[in-house]
């Protein structure tokens, strides 16, 4: 099958890679043709070596967020038609963005956005200057008629030229995806399936290549994207009305695409319950978790589960980025009560990265807390609170992390899916955690949970857990199947093979063919996929000659089967 | 909205049997700048979130999730009106010194061409050629920093290159007896290379003004009406300065001649034709620049050719318009009138034009982008 991955944003950053499941999901799907259409934010953000990486990958496009228009759209279309034309829809757009934020007809304002959205895409498709119009002072009139009409948002009435000007310049950033050169029938169009890998303007090719071409679109959300922008610390600088266009825009985007995707993959149940909220409808919701490479962790979990008991260690570790989300500070109070109750017990606190200055916080606060202690008169001191970092010679991969204790402590106020939770009970080591995000949901029944910054009730739990081997190890050996029942790379490529599949037998005709004569294109007409050798041939396969790919595609696939046959 | 500035506080274990009655009232003193500042429940509810508030927190305010409650402290919480001045944005256009040199060298270099000619009055036809190269690869260089700095457009270039060599040699090639660096075209060409620092300061204090007048008006019509003025007070100082430079630059050339009139006039007009063109151009409207310069450029064209055309016996009374003009004003007249109009037509153009919001769309800093990182997509 030829899949189109689309994305926004390729750079790795300090909180994950973006891409760093779709590289999984690529390298687990070799059977399959995948396309990369890239939108970057800014000149750094490619999706570089992409296509060197994966043999896989048969494309990346990319198409630029940032800066002016690309050259050929820089003149907005000519004529009046194409004018009256072009308002027509801005109004249309306009109007669904200024309304109030959630007024008791929101499907007619929905409708309304759609219909300029799609308005807007069908005259991008024809001729070319779009984003030039977007930025054109019709376009800002518009926006201010909007803002002044009495069903308007309070909040917009008195909108300064200035706010009018900015929201102008950030909605044409959004919506610049309409005018990418990629919804021929050699790029989408030829596509089986489109596979958002955020929600947001991501989704925004793949909502046209459902309409141009009854392509499903799936779309996969391991964070809410609509969630991220609003907390997203860059749009603090925009004035208060331009950020309440933008974000009308990305609101009413959101449950356009949730309305229009044939299956939604949210990555948790937290992430389910704001897509439910935005609007998507249940039956189309299917969690699909995101996999984590199980690999040596799993190997140390076996060692674990197969080798001798080992000696009773009362060593609670902590593994993560040091925020202060992450309440560190809680933990070390947690650990003085553990201490009281377990004299002999030790933390270590394992970073990988993350601030500076809230992790010299925390080791002020632990050599407050703990002075330097001695087993006897002779040896020197040391804490019982120790700070390693991840590549040090103590902890040189983050799987030494998980060795080096029985207990695995996580005492955050906020998580997402909390990935240091998982790779702990891939090691089978039993966890004390706190009931944030998809906590509850991973852990299942197969570790400690107590509630958010309370350090008394994670000590009480700790100290539970460092007296009882016997339960520390039956709960980690839980948590291990758990794991690797639910949570490795493989469970999430299968799951997507079996939603691909799934997706294109079910895929209806382009309405535009249905339209224009009945039975004229029978679905069976749509062979999915490339006429290509099986799987397993070592390298990759050379393509047909053009008369032979095109022959055969042009009958219905059964036809050319029974031929074959006779 | 809102910021860690604070760590999560620790919620108050006995909230709900100490507090007031009403305990979503100490939700909405703890998060007040979230609520008062947050532009749709969403954004609540996603703050709210970020601090630690799960729909089990949000069950203790008799809440069932938290999209509830945050529609509860949305509807509670009165919107901040937000600060009539917007906080003050970095400058985009500045004039550092070193992109002032750069803008001072067209001027230097053509100030030692024409001493060079000076010195050498056998090779002076020569010496302007070179000078006038020199002089349009400086300001071509100057102009890609600075206030002026404006998006490539095809013809631009071709259109002021045409209007400057047409300025030094036109006189010579419509009149044979024209010399060509005789004082009034030297003191036109070194005033055009001399003024592109005024060109640049006045860019810069019309994109100020302009910005000023955008924080402060209520609508579209305002902000047309507020920057008409200031565009209108640079044209007319850039003008001044011009002719200023102009007749300095005549009276050391000729030793205290009183300036010619047509030269100072075509001098003037073209360097307004130029300049305005040039703001069309930072503005977001190049074709608009191309379209008044190539105006300029094609009505010399045509009095150049009617000229030579007006040479053969049988087409003598194509050239009688332009002998008359030039024996009326002088060889320096056809490029005063071409100039002139078009530098009429352009700047009524750019006064409707700059009074449009969409023109000052892109000289703000809400690109989205970290400036570094524009200048360096823009540079490769």
């Amino acid at each position: 099958m030829r899949i189109a991955l689309l994305t926004e944003g390729a750079k790795r950053r300090p909180k994950g890679d973006p891409l760093a499941w779709c590289d999984r999901l690529v390298r687990g799907l070799t059977d399959q043709d995948f396309e990369l259409y890239a939108l970057c934010r800014d000149p750094l953000d490619t999706p570089e070596g992409w296509a060197e990486r994966h043999p896989g990958v048969r494309a990346v496009h990319t198409h630029p967020l940032w800066g002016p228009p690309p050259g050929s759209d820089r003149t907005p279309p000519r004529g009046r038609a194409m004018r009256r034309r072009f308002l027509d829809c801005y109004q249309e757009l306009a109007a669904a963005l200024t309304a109030r934020p959630d007024p008791p007809g929101s499907a007619d304002l929905a409708d309304r956005f759609a219909n300029g959205l799609y308005g807007l895409a069908d005259l991008a498709r024809e001729h070319a200057g779009l984003p030039a119009a977007l930025r054109s002072e019709a376009a800002v009139r518009a926006l201010e008629a909007a803002c002044r009409t009495p069903g308007a948002d309070p909040l917009l009435g008195c909108a300064t030229v200035h706010d009018l000007l900015t929201a102008t310049e950030a909605l044409e950033r959004v919506l610049r995806p309409l005018s990418a050169p990629w919804y021929d029938e050699h790029t989408l169009g030829a596509a089986d399936l489109c596979h958002a890998t955020s929600g947001g303007p991501a989704t925004l090719p793949g909502l046209l290549a459902a309409r141009y071409g009854g392509t499903p679109l799936l779309v996969t959300e391991y964070a809410v994207r609509l969630r991220e922008h609003y907390l997203d610390r860059e749009h603090d600088q925009l004035p208060v009305r331009a950020r309440a266009l933008l974000a009308a825009l990305h609101r009413r985007l959101a449950a356009e695409s949730y309305r229009t995707a044939a299956l939604l993959t949210p990555g948790n149940g937290h992430i389910r319950r704001w897509q439910e909220r935005c609007g998507a409808p249940r039956t189309k919701i299917r969690t699909v978790h995101p996999g984590i490479d199980a690999g040596r962790l799993a190997a140390i979990g076996e060692a674990a589960e197969a080798g001798a008991p080992e000696e009773d260690d009362p060593t609670l570790v902590w593994v993560g980025r040091v925020e202060p989300a992450k309440d560190l500070v809680a933990l070390l109070h947690a650990f003085a009560r553990v201490r009281t109750a377990v004299p002999a017990a030790r933390l270590r606190i394992v970073s990988g990265g993350g601030r500076a200055d809230y992790l010299a916080q925390c080791r002020a606060l632990a050599t407050q807390l703990f002075p330097d202690e001695a087993v006897d008169s002779r040896t020197p001191g040391e804490n019982p609170v120790t700070f390693d970092e991840i590549g040090s010679p103590y902890v040189p991969t983050p799987v030494d992390a998980y060795t080096a204790g029985g207990v695995v402590v996580l005492s955050s106020v906020v998580e997402g899916f909390p990935t240091t939770l998982v790779e702990a009970m891939f090691c089978a080591r039993a966890t004390v955690s706190t009931d944030v995000g998809a906590v509850r949901e991973v852990i299942g029944g197969t570790g400690l949970i107590v509630p958010p910054r309370n350090p008394s009730a994670l000590a009480e739990a700790c100290a539970e857990l460092l007296r009882d081997p016997r339960r520390r190890a039956l709960l980690g050996a839980a948590a291990r199947a758990r794991a690797l029942e639910l949570f490795t790379a493989e469970q999430n490529t299968t799951a997507f093979r079996e939603i691909y599949l799934d997706l294109v037998a079910h895929r209806r005709p382009a309405a535009q063919h249905t339209a224009s004569a009945p039975f004229a294109q029978p679905p069976e007409a749509h062979v999915p996929g490339s006429w290509r050798p099986a799987p397993g041939v070592p390298g990759r396969a050379k393509r047909a000659p053009a008369w032979a790919v095109r022959e055969p595609r042009r009958r219905p696939a059964a036809v050319g089967a029974l031929g074959e046959d006779a | 909205m809102t910021g860690p500035h604070t760590a999560p506080e620790p919620v108050e274990p006995s909230a709900r049997r100490r507090g007031p009655a009403d305990p979503v009232l100490l939700l909405i003193r703890r998060h007040y700048e979230l609520c008062a500042t947050a532009v749709d429940p969403l954004e609540i509810a996603a703050g709210l979130e970020a601090h630690g508030v799960t729909d089990r927190t949000a069950a203790q305010f008799r809440h069932r999730d938290v999209f509830s409650l945050a529609e509860e402290l949305y509807a509670r919480v009165p919107r901040a009106t937000p600060a009539d001045a917007p906080h003050q944005e970095p400058d985009a256009t500045q004039l550092t010194p070193g992109q002032l040199g750069w803008h001072l060298l067209p001027g230097a270099v053509c100030a030692a061409g024409i001493a060079a000619a000076h010195a050498l009055p056998a090779r002076a036809a020569v010496i302007a050629g070179g000078t006038l190269l020199l002089v349009l690869l400086a300001a071509r260089t100057a102009l890609r920093r600075g206030p002026l700095r404006a998006a490539p457009a095809s013809g631009a270039g071709r259109c002021a290159c045409w209007l400057l060599a047409f300025a030094l040699y036109g006189p010579w090639s419509l009149t044979t007896h024209a010399a060509p660096l005789d004082p009034g075209t030297s003191a036109g060409l070194l005033a055009c290379a001399l003024a592109l620092p005024p060109a640049a300061w006045c860019a810069r204090r019309f994109a100020r003004r302009a910005r000023s007048v955008l924080a402060q008006s209520h609508g579209l019509a305002e902000f047309a009406a507020g920057t008409r003025p200031p565009l209108l007070a640079e044209l007319g100082l850039f003008a001044l300065v011009l002719s200023a430079l102009f007749a300095t630059g005549y009276l050391v050339l000729t030793h205290g001649v009183r300036p010619d009139p047509v030269a100072l006039g075509g001098c003037v007009a073209l360097g307004l034709l130029l300049f305005t063109a040039r703001l069309l151009a930072v503005h977001g409207l190049p074709s608009a620049a191309v379209a008044g310069t190539g105006g300029a450029c094609a009505i010399e064209a045509a009095a150049l050719g009617a000229q030579l055309l007006g040479r053969v016996p049988a087409l003598r009374a194509c050239g009688t318009p332009v002998r008359a003009l030039i024996a009326t004003a002088g060889p320096g007249s056809v490029q005063a009138v071409a100039c002139a109009i078009a530098a009429v037509a352009v700047t009524g153009y750019a006064i409707s034009a700059l009074g449009r919001a969409s023109a000052h769309i892109g000289d703000r800093a809400i690109t989205l982008v970290r400036p570094a990182l524009a200048d360096r997509a823009v540079v490769r």
